[in-house]
């Protein structure tokens, strides 16, 4: 490689390094040729005007789903879809022609945001400007003119219309509406099944709707039963505690003892429970009652006074007489048996505790009749029930099926309005959020203003300008170079010579 | 008595007796082999000697003996007084046949007999010849009217008619001769319970009890009259004084059943037999007899074993055994 370097030295011509070092040349040439570009651009090209209409929007809002943080494109879509709303509405009045409506051009010069406003939402606030460029400063003066009529039309067309629904929210509303109207007739229908053939559960499991009804039935069944046997239960202690005392009434010159007594006075206690106090029987038998109490209070009486002077008897006896005196035993078994005779003659009757408890049963009796009319009722009724079953089950399938169709196109209707309900609920959220959006109002704070434009299309001709200002520094380097025989490093050595030096001494840098 | 029963009885009374007088006559010929003949004083002295042998064994109370030694003595002299003795230590010795006819050989003799009245009368009150003993009773009364044995017997024969009135004067009358008599008080209650006086009868049984505590038929009286009151308690405490407790629960059990309470005889015979030491067949019979009436079985009182019931003390009164 080293022989081949040596004998085929490389050719000339500028280098980078060289082009490098000429940079203050290439740049001013650049420069240069591009400032001469745009005069030439100036002078050459035909002179424009712009009309600029300063605009102000106030009082746009921002929905709940929008975040204050981006109020600039908040601001710039708002006014993008207004000046499009205005372009279309330019062109359908042929107010400005297709090649105006390419040079008009929006820009937002300002935006401003508050917070916390009166209203309780963020407020926006906004400066632009339209501006149309014409060769004629009155024809841009007019069609900037026109615009800004449009945009105030716009805004108060924006301002004055209600806001209309999408039509996709008007087509939800119908299909949910319809749907609705289907469901209603869907569970009327199975209403009318219902009430026709009873409940629909019932036709699930006819047989266990049987199997209850006949256990309700057992249940009644045994529930009277046991009130009749309590009734017979009742009837036989009722009697048992009055045993005696229709005897007694009917013979009142039986002795009177406890038991007639308490006969009595459970007869007297059934009879008040069962007439009330006022019946003639009640007091009648009361009287009855009393008359007898007293009498034998009087006989008790009176064998307690006997008693007591046989008791007398005998102390006396036993002071004369020894113990086994036969007067003395005779007087002993004599207070014995008067003891025994005093004890017979003391009538107790029925006690309050007892009363009350032939009272309780007397009133249980009472009420257990009316109880077993109720139960007897049920039981025909659940006879009819069961009866009504028994048909229902023979046209159980059939009616199940119908009734399955209608459940089955019930949860079909049921599912599409729920789908349709969702549907509706979120483009209503969107509408309101739309509604709760509030435009802003546009204004025209300051008049129009028409200028000259000093250089059309300015960006198209500084690129031209540069390009061409590159192209000449290239140029003007390589000429340079070439007519340059200045030695300047070890590179222009190699060129020359076609290899390198044999020593270089090093740029030391001194502070 | 039959004329033919009289004589039968005397021949056997007599071949006894002649019996007797030949063993002795033999006995008297050995030992008085070769000597004379008694002269009346001898055989005057025999009989008294004999009559005295007599009266010692009878109050020894050996009346078989005492009546060998009268009969002896009759076959050597026939006298009233010996013929008296012959009746009185028959009647002692329950030969009532005997006593009969040696009481009315005294009264052949002397008709005027007051003490033969007497004891023909008592014999046949205690053969059961009512009328014949209320004849001799009333003619001792009318020829010694002190004898308090014929008043006794008197008012018993005026009780069996029920004329218990003359029955207490009869006894208040012998009371008045013997007033230390327990035999006349317990006649004298007896009376009173068949009168129906059961408190002065029981008062009555009590005073003898009182007085004679050992003299049993009043206590068993006493405890009858408890009874027929119903006081079946006390009856067997009284009854039990003088006879075992079985028994006296036996006897007053069956009063209890004459007298209808049937639960109270079914206790006292079933306590009878559970007192009692050995098998008590009679309270065992009663006993099943009351729980077959108690459980509706026929009435069939008969079954019944009799208990001892209140009674005069005939027996006593004509043993006289108060002298």
């Amino acid at each position: 490689m080293r022989a081949d370097t040596a004998t085929s030295p490389a050719p000339r011509g500028p280098s980078w390094p060289a082009r490098f070092r000429r940079r203050r040349l290439a740049v001013a040439v650049t420069v240069g040729v591009a400032l001469l570009t745009a005069i030439a651009a100036t002078r050459l090209v035909e002179p424009s005007y712009r009309a600029v209409a300063r605009l102000a929007l106030d009082g746009k809002t921002l929905s709940v789903d929008q975040d204050v943080a981006n109020a600039s494109a908040h601001v710039a879509t708002e006014l993008q879809a207004r000046h499009e709303r205005v372009l279309v509405a330019a062109r359908q009045a042929s107010a400005i022609s297709p090649r105006q409506s390419e040079r008009v051009q929006t820009r937002v010069t300002d935006v401003a945001v508050d917070p916390v406003s009166e209203r309780g939402v963020p407020l926006l606030s906004a400066s632009f400007e339209v501006s149309i460029d014409a060769a004629d400063a009155r024809e841009a003066s007019q069609a900037t003119t026109l615009l800004l009529d449009l945009y105030l039309e716009d805004d108060e067309r924006a301002h004055s219309a209600p806001p209309v629904p999408p039509a996709e929210l008007v087509a939800v509303r119908a299909e949910a509406s319809r749907l609705a109207s289907l469901l209603a007739g869907s569970q009327a229908e199975l209403a009318d099944l219902e009430r026709e053939h009873g409940p629909l559960g019932s036709m699930d499991d006819p047989g266990g709707q049987l199997t209850a009804l006949a256990n309700q039935a057992r249940t009644l069944a045994a529930q009277i039963d046991d009130l009749q046997a309590r009734r017979v239960e009742l009837d036989r202690g009722l009697r048992d505690m009055q045993r005696g005392a229709s005897e007694y009434r009917s013979n009142p010159g039986m002795p009177l003892t406890s038991e007639a007594l308490s006969a009595l006075q459970a007869q007297w206690t059934v009879l008040r429970t069962r007439n009330g106090s006022d019946a003639a029987t009640v007091r009648e038998l009361g009287a009855m009652i009393e008359g007898l109490q007293a009498t034998a209070d009087a006989k008790f009486g009176a064998a307690a006074a006997e008693l007591a002077t046989a008791v007398a008897e005998y102390a006396r006896l036993e002071q004369v007489y020894p113990l086994d005196h036969p007067d003395v035993v005779r007087q002993a078994h004599t207070v014995s048996a008067l003891e025994s005779r005093l004890e017979s003659l003391r009538v107790r009757g029925l006690t309050s505790g007892d009363r009350a408890y032939v009272e309780g049963l007397a009133r249980e009796r009472s009420q257990i009749d009316g109880r077993l009319e109720v139960l007897r009722e049920r039981r025909e009724s659940l006879s009819l029930q069961i009866a009504e079953q028994q048909a229902q089950a023979t046209r159980a399938p059939e009616i199940r099926q119908r009734r399955a169709e209608l459940q089955r196109e019930y949860a079909e209707l049921l599912a599409a309005q729920q789908t349709a309900l969702e549907q509706q609920q979120l483009l209503e959220a969107r509408f309101d959020a739309v509604l709760e959006q509030r435009p802003g109002r546009i204004a025209t704070p300051s008049p129009l203003e028409v200028h000259r434009v000093l250089m059309s299309r300015p960006d198209v001709i500084l690129a031209l300008g540069l390009i061409a200002g590159v192209v000449a520094a290239f140029l003007t380097v390589a000429v340079r170079e070439r007519v340059d025989a200045r030695i300047s490093g070890t590179e222009s050595i190699r060129r020359m010579q076609g290899h390198l030096p044999l020593a270089e001494i090093p740029r030391i840098r001194t502070a | 008595m039959d004329k033919q029963t009289n004589n039968q009885y005397l021949l056997r009374i007599w071949g006894r007796a002649a019996t007797l007088v030949l063993v002795s006559g033999l006995l008297a010929a050995c030992a008085t082999a070769g000597s004379k003949d008694p002269t009346p004083e001898d055989l005057a002295k025999l009989v008294e000697r004999t009559i005295n042998a007599g009266d010692e064994a009878a109050r020894r109370g050996d009346f078989e003996r005492a009546l060998t030694h009268y009969l002896r003595a009759l076959e050597t002299e026939e006298s009233l007084d010996v013929w008296f003795r012959v009746g009185a230590a028959s009647s002692q010795v329950g030969r009532s046949q005997g006593a009969l006819l040696a009481y009315s050989k005294v009264l052949e003799t002397d008709p005027l007999h007051a003490q033969a009245h007497e004891g023909s009368g008592l014999e046949h009150l205690a053969l059961g010849d009512v009328e014949a003993a209320r004849e001799h009773l009333s003619t001792t009364i009318a020829l010694d009217p002190d004898r308090w044995r014929s008043h006794n017997a008197l008012g018993i024969l005026a009780d069996q008619t029920g004329d218990y009135a003359a029955a207490m004067r009869h006894y208040e009358a012998a009371l008045a001769i013997n007033p230390k008599s327990p035999m006349l008080l317990n006649n004298i209650g007896y009376s009173r319970y068949l009168s129906g006086d059961l408190d002065q009868a029981a008062r009555d049984f009590y005073n003898v009890t009182r007085l004679y505590p050992d003299y049993e038929a009043a206590w068993t009286n006493l405890g009858i009259v408890y009874a027929q009151r119903r006081w079946y308690l006390d009856a067997v405490g009284i009854l039990a004084r003088v006879m075992d407790k079985a028994k006296a629960y036996n006897d007053v059990g069956y009063i209890a059943y004459r007298k209808g309470d049937l639960a109270e005889a079914e206790r006292l015979l079933a306590e009878a037999v559970r007192v009692s030491p050995t098998y008590y067949l009679d309270a065992n019979r009663n006993l099943e007899q009351v729980r077959a009436r108690l459980q509706g079985g026929p009435r069939n009182a008969a079954i019944l074993q009799m208990p001892t019931g209140p009674s005069p003390t005939l027996a006593e009164a004509a043993a006289g055994d108060e002298g």
